[in-house]
């Protein structure tokens, strides 16, 4: 309440914050790119250290600054329209840099500094033009790739390139003609700068729709690697004609091309062909004999109905062949009467429709080693299918309907390691068994529909198994007892019968457990929900994925060795209810990486770091209302070095009301929250504000100073005393006479004859007793009966002087100063006539005050003359005369004064 | 002039009224006694002696009050700048809870201002001690020394700068007074005590040279063992509850090689992170809040307990020396060769209590054994000053130099010990080597601090130029301090050599005082002015002392204390300050202070 009343005073001390839009940068680690890679919408290399992804940037200059100085590879998206120079001079270690600005314009010097800088590539989706400096790349001396995606650089000439690039792209531009890339760049072109041809690894043209042509001879010397013309509208035969002095590789990926580039192949003798997603529908052998120089052919979705006999024969050196998402019906690549071995090693069937495998269908591909089947519409598998297959260690049967296999199916693939039997309806017996291929270790299965709750047989020497089963099934057994190397578990839905207190036995080896569906709750101990029972001491990832069905959260904890641990959708959609951080994970203590998807997680606290001592990045991902406890801030040197709260919102409470300011300072731990948190007042309120600065606004946090103030103002007190204590004998009788002045005008003149115990009151010093005594006493006293207050006579014994002056003189009508040389000179009198001015100068009904002279005083000598004469009427003073005659003037003036004063 | 009388006056046997209604004589035959009606079984002396074991007693009460007061405070003080030090240094809670504020900077401000301000003491600090009288200046310091625990709250360049400004002009005035009042009260205690000597004696005559030492020794006994004891106050925030957040060694340490005679500076390696966790706001809040309210308990205890050092007359006559004379006296003392002789021993007190603090505690203690050995390696110190300060009274039977030249001694010891020895940083071994130094230093520390102070009470009788003289001790502590915080960068090498050779010059310095006054050289001392009573007081409206009746205004006329053979030693008379008021009569250095008749016991009397 009272901090309410603080605040407005507070903010005038403290600068507003400006809003939460400064940070809107993503920083992660290399090695937990994957954690983030969602929100990071750009392209980097996860091997290095340090990376950053900011969006919305309108300043460089600005966001730039907030940047850690040891980034290494960088996106800017954003407004910004100019690259000023010496933008990133600060970051000399930067080696990939990718802009998507809106940029215009690169001025001279502007990646001056990047010395190490390997990839650089400018994206923008507008339409503007864009201007180069010649000399733009001219200090990038590690500079290997360069990708422009720009609507149009044509209008650039003579750019350099640094002599360090293998790799150009120019995307999605108004490039027209090939032939343009040696104005842009003329470098690339033989002869014009340098002697030597220019290499590329890699000539990036794709997605140039309005690339269709290829002047002769443009790129005259080129020695290319790599030439995507994807999404372009060239043709492969213009390629020949650039003049290019070698090309390994062509992709030509959606291309409305009809038939294979064979005369390209044959000029360049490519080793590499991707002609996927063409309509090239049929090979002629024709061009086929001339694609002998190929060792990796892609074919995918072209539309290819049957293969040309002779196929593998007429590619003698294919090493890799995907004839993916093709109608092929029947794989006969083996044609029994040819006799002819490939090489082939990599074989891709898949989504083909395929119905059947004939018997030895593969007989010919003795060094396969890669058989993709997927999607595929096998049923039925012979046994002898498989023939011949002596090296085959990957095949992917899933997505077929495949329900039974033949007798023995296996025996001829000694080399199988893995294995994917996932979506099929292969009716597990339990005598069934994966005999033949002893090096298995990658198996992942399907729990048959068929009949249930048997035990299953699966090799023991698996180091990695993935199991799926339909929910509602009875539980199955694993036949072997133990499996001694078994690494990675997946278990997709809940079919398998395990038991608690000897997994451990079973799975010693474990490394990595998935664990989908519903079946995470099988592993909470039924009676305690806080307690999971999966003691693995070597685990490592866990993985958790509900199907939103949990009715309670399930604390994992007690696993030494678990370093990542994942939990997704753990919160009941039916009935969501908020959990705590600590409800979900207990002791981890070598946790480095805990990634929260949808538990409904509502209370982060410090107590919930306690078990997690090694915690590194902690992910928040579509959790809404988080409430991030003020304990964490006292948390925070042990707080995870990296925090992504991403696609979540802040609770709109004074509890996160720390979180604004401490973002700021935090020095160790990089937080990340999505900038745009809103808080939606009271209700009624339709405007939704920032919520940090509301936050900071409304939220009292000042008890510390509230503690001060009060403390201090105690003290204060208490230290004034000495200071009272010391002005108890001056000024403070002034201000004690002015208040009993200000009281008795409040009481106002109620009992007024009361008030007064004296008529005159006669101030004077010692050496004018005399006088007084002699000639006033008796005319006053004796003649006129007036009382008269005497200092020697009437004042309180015992009081102090100084009270007793000015209680006298308030409780008389009329003050008398007999005032000479002497009495001026005497502190007493000094003050008396001091107290009667300032009286008289106070009450709104002035006492009279009269002066006496007994001898003529200087004017020098009264003090504060000119006030006394301000206040003085003409009639108010007098001089006593010498002269016997003249006194009675005196006395008759005194009379008549006195008389006016009331005292007649 | 003669004056008429204006009314009976008492005593006066005028012609009327030598009888009232009663029938019994009035005036000064009167028996008054009578008239009142004395106790039917009043023993005078019984009385007597009860009213002055009861005055005995409340000069008991008022010692250990400020006792208590001082040490309360100076733990409170102590125990705060330690945990808020530490607390600063810590780079995450610096960062987290002060962000941009530039902590660092406002502690080296703040240190400053604890360091330098009181540099500037010596100008006003007799002014100030004069102005309010030694209780209030008292209240006064102990106050401010709260005002810095409640700017705590509210940790602001705004606050603690200006609080530390002022605390730091507080220290010197304090301290001064505190020592000035145990002093007193030792005075006061032995004329309670020996009330029947001076009964028989003029009362004017002060008591014999020396006569009140025994009674100084236990009362500085009482106040150091008192207040080294807060030392040990200073570290209970740190052992309930700074402790829990803190690293243990082998994290702050990791970078400490060099420990003890070849560390350099203060703690250099150290690491900038100390907490394990930050404590929580509320906790501080917490801890300053009772460290508050036992500082609002030592002003509460300074202001009810301690009675006035001086009767208000003799408080009057104090302050009615001129605010000039009062300013220029404390340097005037300068001339008096027992002062220049104990300068050098002022300097090494400073020294040595700031190296116990920061040398010994720190570049051998936590250096080598960790920060969370910090507060009991100051607890052992503390508690070892404190029950040698008792030590100090066998100086009842030993020479007075006995006690100061032991500690001294000791320290000497210590210090060349600690040349050549450098403990292992995280090494535990040798702790007991650590304790025990630090017990001994304290033991040292306690000998040096009580044998100083009782030796100023002794040399300097006269309560006209106490306050003088521990404003001339602590002002050159202060700068003793000031030059420690000056070369805290120093290797600890330069360090030890100073304070040896401070030490070394301090101990021949002083015996060579010593038997200066042995062979009877006489100190030059300033003349303390007679009071004028030109302020306006309450009781000295007027030049004349209205209280004084004729007879004793005559003998004061007449008897007068001797001149230059009052005091002790010889007063300057060549070098009088400030005109002499009014006619004297010749042949009398001065006329008695009014105070003197305010021994008589007509004062309101103080408790």
């Amino acid at each position: 309440m009272d901090g309410h009343l603080l605040l407005p005073g507070l903010l005038l001390f403290l600068p507003l914050t400006t809003g939460w839009t400064a940070s809107n940068c993503l920083v992660t680690e290399g090695s937990r790119l994957h954690l983030v890679s969602r929100f990071f919408l750009c392209r980097l290399d996860s091997s290095l250290p340090l990376l950053a992804f900011c969006s919305g940037v309108s300043n460089l200059t600005q966001a730039l600054e907030a940047m850690p100085q040891g980034i290494e590879g960088l996106c800017l998206g954003g407004s910004a329209s100019v690259l000023p120079p010496d933008a990133f001079s600060r970051f000399p270690g930067l080696k990939i840099l990718r802009l998507f600005l809106s940029l215009t314009k690169v001025l001279p010097g502007a990646l001056r500094g990047l010395e190490q800088l390997q990839q650089l590539s400018f994206t923008c989706h507008c339409v503007k033009d864009f201007f180069l400096p010649p000399d733009a790349f001219g200090n990038l001396s590690s500079l290997q790739h360069l990708h422009f995606q720009y609507p149009c650089l044509d209008r650039n000439l003579s750019v350099r390139l640094p002599p360090t690039l293998r790799r150009l792209g120019i995307s999605r531009s108004c490039l027209q003609d090939v032939g343009k890339l040696a104005d842009i760049f003329p470098d690339l072109v033989l002869g014009r700068s340098s002697g030597d041809a220019w290499t590329l690894d890699v000539l990036d043209l794709s997605f140039n729709r309005k690339l269709t042509m290829a002047s002769p001879g443009a790129l005259q010397g080129l020695q290319v690697g790599t030439l995507n013309l994807g999404h372009t509208m060239i043709t492969a035969a213009a390629v020949k004609g650039l003049g290019l002095r070698r090309l390994d590789a062509l992709s030509v990926e959606h291309t409305d091309m009809t038939e294979l580039p064979a005369e390209a192949v044959a000029r360049f003798e490519l080793q590499e062909l991707n002609v996927g997603f063409t309509r090239i529908g049929r090979i002629t052998p024709e061009a086929l004999a001339s694609c002998g120089s190929l060792k990796s052919l892609s074919l995918k979705n072209s539309g290819l109905t049957d293969l040309p006999p002779g196929f593998l024969a007429a590619l003698p050196g294919l090493q890799r062949l995907n004839l993916g998402s093709n109608k092929l019906q029947s794989a006969v690549l083996c044609t029994n009467e040819t006799g002819v071995v490939s090489g082939l090693g990599v074989l891709d069937l898949s989504h083909n429709g395929l119905q059947s495998l004939p018997p030895g269908a593969f007989s010919c591909l003795p060094h396969l080693q890669e058989l993709l089947l997927q999607g595929n519409q096998l049923d039925w598998l012979e046994g002898q299918v498989f023939q011949g297959l002596r090296r085959l260690e990957r095949l992917d049967l899933s997505y077929n309907p495949l329900v039974t296999l033949g007798e023995a199916w296996l025996a001829h693939l000694p080399e199988l390691t893995t294995l994917n039997l996932l979506s099929t309806s292969i009716m597990l017996s339990p005598t069934w068994d994966f005999w033949g291929p002893e090096n298995l270790h990658d198996l992942r299965l399907q729990f048959p529909s068929g009949p249930s709750g048997a035990v299953l047989s699966v090799p023991t020497r698996l180091t990695s198994l993935e199991l799926c089963a339909a929910p509602g099934r009875k539980l199955w057994k694993l036949a072997s007892p133990i499996f001694p190397v078994l690494q990675t578990l997946t278990l997709n839905g809940w079919g398998l019968q395990l038991e608690a207190r000897n997994i451990t036995k079973i799975f010693p080896a474990l490394r990595q457990l998935f664990l989908l569906g519903n079946s995470l709750e099988a592993l909470c101990s039924q009676d305690t929900s806080s307690f999971f029972l999966l003691q693995l001491p070597r685990l490592q990832y866990l993985r958790v994925q509900g199907d939103g069905h949990s009715p309670r959260p399930c604390c994992i904890t007690g696993l030494p060795n678990l370093q990542e641990l994942e939990l997704r959708r753990l919160q009941s959609r039916a009935r969501p209810h908020s959990v705590r951080l600590e409800e979900l994970v207990g002791e981890l203590p070598r946790l480095q990486v805990l990634r929260l998807s949808q538990t409904g997680l509502e209370t982060l606290s410090a107590t919930a770091f306690q078990g997690l001592g090694s915690l590194q990045v902690l992910v928040l991902d579509r959790e809404a209302g988080i409430v991030l406890d003020g304990s964490l801030q006292e948390h925070s040197p042990q707080m995870p070095q990296y925090m992504y709260i991403l696609s979540s919102s802040l609770a709109c409470q004074c509890a996160n009301a720390w979180l604004g300011p401490w973002l700021k300072r935090t020095p160790r731990t990089y937080v990340h929250i999505e900038p745009r948190q809103l808080c939606r007042p009271e209700a009624g309120g339709h405007s939704k504000s920032p919520l940090f600065p509301f936050l900071w606004s409304r939220c009292p946090k000042t008890l510390g100073l509230e503690l001060f103030l009060g403390s201090s103002a105690l003290l204060f007190l208490l230290i004034s005393l000495p200071f009272l204590q010391e002005a108890r004998n001056s000024w403070i009788l002034y201000l004690q006479a002015l208040f009993r002045a200000w009281l008795q005008d409040l009481r106002g003149r109620k009992g007024e004859g009361k008030r007064f115990l004296y008529d005159v009151f006669v101030s004077h010093c010692r050496q004018d007793q005399a006088w007084v005594v002699q000639e006033l006493l008796p005319t006053l006293e004796g003649s006129r009966g007036l009382r008269l207050c005497l200092p020697e006579r009437d004042f309180e014994p015992g009081n102090d002087v100084a009270d007793n002056v000015a209680e006298s003189m308030a409780s008389s009508r009329v003050t008398l100063c007999v005032l000479s040389c002497q009495a001026l000179g005497t502190p007493r009198c000094c003050l008396e006539l001091h107290l009667a001015t300032s009286l008289l100068l106070a009450t709104p009904h002035p006492p009279v005050l009269l002066v006496v002279f007994l001898e003529p005083v200087s004017r020098h000598q009264l003090p504060r003359y000119h006030r006394l004469a301000r206040l003085l009427r003409r009639g108010d003073y007098y001089v006593w005369p010498k002269e016997d005659e003249r006194k009675d003037d005196f006395w008759a003036w005194l009379g008549s004064r006195l008389g006016q004063a009331g005292l007649g | 002039m003669a004056e008429p009388p204006l009314y009976p006056v008492a005593g006066a046997a005028g012609p009327q009224g030598d009888e009232d209604r009663l029938g019994l004589p009035d005036g000064a035959d009167a028996p008054l006694d009578e008239l009142v009606g004395a106790y039917p079984n009043y023993n005078e002396e019984e009385e007597e002696r009860r009213y002055y074991r009861r005055k005995r007693l409340g000069v008991l009460k008022n010692v250990l009050a400020a006792s208590a007061g001082g040490t309360l405070t100076y733990g409170v003080y102590l125990g705060l700048l330690q945990m808020q030090l530490i607390l600063h240094y810590d780079e995450t809670y610096r960062e987290v809870k002060y962000g941009n504020m530039g902590l660092p900077d406002i502690d080296s401000k703040m240190l400053i201002g604890i360091n330098v301000t009181p540099i500037a003491a010596l100008l006003y600090t007799p002014v100030l001690i004069r102005f309010f009288g030694t209780k209030w200046m008292m209240f006064l310091g102990v106050g401010i020394y709260a005002l810095f625990v409640s700017t705590n709250y509210w940790e602001r360049y705004y606050t603690l700068v200006p609080s530390a400004v002022a605390l730091g002009m507080a220290i010197v005035p304090l301290w001064a007074s505190m020592g000035n009042y145990i002093t007193r009260m030792a005075q006061k205690y032995y004329e309670y005590s020996h009330y029947k000597e001076r009964d028989g004696q003029d009362p004017q005559q002060r008591p014999p040279r020396g006569s009140h030492a025994p009674y100084l020794l236990v009362f500085q006994a009482i106040f150091y063992s008192f207040f080294h004891l807060s030392f040990a106050c200073a570290q209970l925030p740190m052992v309930y509850f700074l402790n829990n957040y803190l690293y243990d060694l082998n994290h702050t340490l990791y970078n400490v090689h060099s420990c003890g005679t070849n560390s350099q500076g203060i703690l250099s390696g150290f690491n900038k992170t100390v907490l394990r966790t930050l404590p929580r706001s509320r906790n501080l809040i917490v801890v300053e809040s009772v460290l508050m309210a036992v500082a609002f308990v030592a002003m509460l205890l300074v202001l009810g307990l301690c009675g006035a050092a001086y009767r208000p007359t003799e408080e009057i006559d104090l302050r009615s020396v001129g605010w000039g004379n009062i300013f220029q006296l404390p340097f005037k003392h300068v001339r008096d060769f027992r002062l220049r002789h104990l300068t050098p021993f002022f300097i090494y007190s400073g020294f040595e209590v700031l190296f116990a603090c920061t040398g010994l505690a720190l570049g051998y203690g936590v250096c080598s054994i960790g920060l969370e050995r910090l507060a009991y390696l100051l607890v052992a110190y503390s508690l070892g000053a404190s029950a040698s300060s008792l030590l100090c009274l066998l100086g009842l039977w030993l020479p007075r130099h006995v006690p100061l030249v032991s500690g001294s001694g000791l320290h000497l010891l210590l210090t060349v010990g600690l040349f050549f020895w450098a403990p292992t940083p995280k090494v535990l071994q040798h702790m007991w080597i650590l304790y025990v130094a630090a017990v001994l230093w304290g033991v040292g520390s306690a000998l040096n601090k009580t044998g100083l102070s009782t030796l100023l009470g002794i040399l300097y009788e006269d309560k006209e130029r106490q306050d003088f003289i521990f404003t001339i001790y602590h002002w050159w502590q202060a700068v003793a301090i000031f030059v420690v915080y000056l070369g805290s960068s120093l290797p600890m090498k330069a360090k030890l050599a100073v304070l040896l050779l401070t030490l070394v010059v301090a101990m021949i310095s002083y015996l060579v005082m010593e038997q200066k006054l042995r062979r009877g050289v006489v100190p030059r001392q300033p003349r303390i002015p007679r009071p004028q009573h030109k302020v306006r007081g309450y009781r000295y409206l007027e030049e004349d002392n209205s209280d004084e009746s004729d007879a004793e205004g005559e003998r004061y006329g007449g008897g007068g204390g001797g001149g230059g053979g009052r005091g002790d030693g010889g007063e300057d008379e060549a070098l009088l300050s400030g005109p002499r008021p009014g006619p004297e009569p010749a042949g009398f250095g001065r006329r008695p202070c009014p105070y003197e008749q305010a021994q008589e016991g007509d004062g309101p009397e103080e408790q």
